[in-house]
């Protein structure tokens, strides 16, 4: 098993269809990929409604996380999240995917992610 | 200018025979109890009955394989009536394994069937996302709600422009923990409830009619 370490800018270059097919053709080869930031949530259900239309005795889907770097509580430091994110899109954050056949459980926590191995 | 005058009142009295009918989905993770409140909220309308509609429930993952519907429903509540079709659909998952099944006492060959039907029902009951105008969010409140399953599904509703209640269920356990999912939802209308016991669901009727009537 791998880590694959994806950038931002080597995703955007990609249409939405090779972006998905890129990670699942990752993950069906049992590895894991992290993205620099995220999918947006449509993206994210067609990657799921994909994995499991792949389904079989080899693949069992995927496990998928999320890890938002620009949380905050404070109404300054949401502003200007807020200014963060509308600039910088869909950049900010790392994702997790991996297959369940390898990955247990990806707890999810807002300053951390724990990746469970089986 | 008659048929002017005919057409105006036409139109003004269609706007007080026309009564609003949405389509209500039951959407959550598996296991959250989205049929077992479908049952409840069936029964406060229709009473119970051999031909009452009943969906089945079970504490094995992916009981509901399939999009279920309940048509023309009424809820009445302070002189106000909604109209409704409810729908349950099977539970959004990530990852579906035949082998959890096995763990649980099914045959093999049972087992592996039942997985490739949960299959099925997940991506159909993500490709109905389209059909539903408003969702009840039913999470099982004993469990971490912060997962990307809950925060994809409820970032498609919000992109989708759905409008939505988040519904904490088992509201009876001891293990409940209601106020974790208002801090991890906090921008959406939440409601605790126990589908089991009944107890929130009247207070369930309130918010669904502020939210979607």
């Amino acid at each position: 098993m791998g880590v694959q370490v994806l950038s931002y800018d080597l995703m955007k270059q990609m249409s939405k269809r090779d972006r998905i097919g890129k990670i699942l053709e990752i993950v069906k080869n049992k590895d894991v990929v992290m993205l620099e930031g995220r999918l947006d949530s449509e993206e994210e259900s067609e990657l799921i409604t994909e994995a499991l239309e792949s389904v079989s005795g080899k693949f069992s889907g995927i496990e998928v996380a999320f890890l938002d770097s620009h949380k905050s509580n404070g109404i300054l430091e949401k502003l200007r999240n807020t200014l963060l994110k509308v600039i910088a899109k869909n950049r900010i954050g790392i994702t997790v995917i991996g297959p369940s056949k390898i990955i247990k459980e990806i707890k999810m926590d807002p300053n951390k992610l724990e990746i469970l191995f089986k | 200018m008659v048929k002017l005058f005919s057409s105006f009142f036409f139109d003004f009295f269609s706007l007080f025979k026309r009564k609003k009918k949405i389509s209500l989905g039951l959407y959550g993770p598996p296991n959250a109890g989205k049929s077992t409140l479908a049952n409840k909220v069936i029964e406060d309308i229709l009473g119970q009955g051999d031909d009452i509609p009943k969906f089945s429930v079970s504490n094995v993952e992916h009981e509901t394989r399939s999009v279920q519907k309940v048509e023309q429903l009424e809820l009445k509540k302070n002189g106000k009536s909604l109209n409704f079709n409810l729908i349950d659909t099977p539970g959004i998952a990530t990852k579906i394994d035949f082998e959890d099944f096995v763990k649980k006492g099914m045959k093999k060959d049972d087992a592996r069937s039942r997985a490739k039907e949960a299959t099925q029902g997940v991506i159909e009951s993500i490709k109905w996302l389209d059909n539903v105008d408003a969702v009840l969010v039913v999470l099982d409140s004993t469990i971490n709600p912060y997962n990307q399953v809950n925060i994809t599904l409820i970032g498609n509703l919000v992109a989708k422009k759905k409008k939505l209640i988040i519904v904490a269920n088992k509201s009876d356990l001891k293990t409940s923990n209601i106020e974790k999912i208002k801090l991890v939802f906090p921008e959406y209308p939440l409601v605790g409830v126990s589908a089991k016991t009944g107890d929130g669901v009247e207070d369930l009727y309130s918010i669904i009619f502020k939210e979607f009537f």
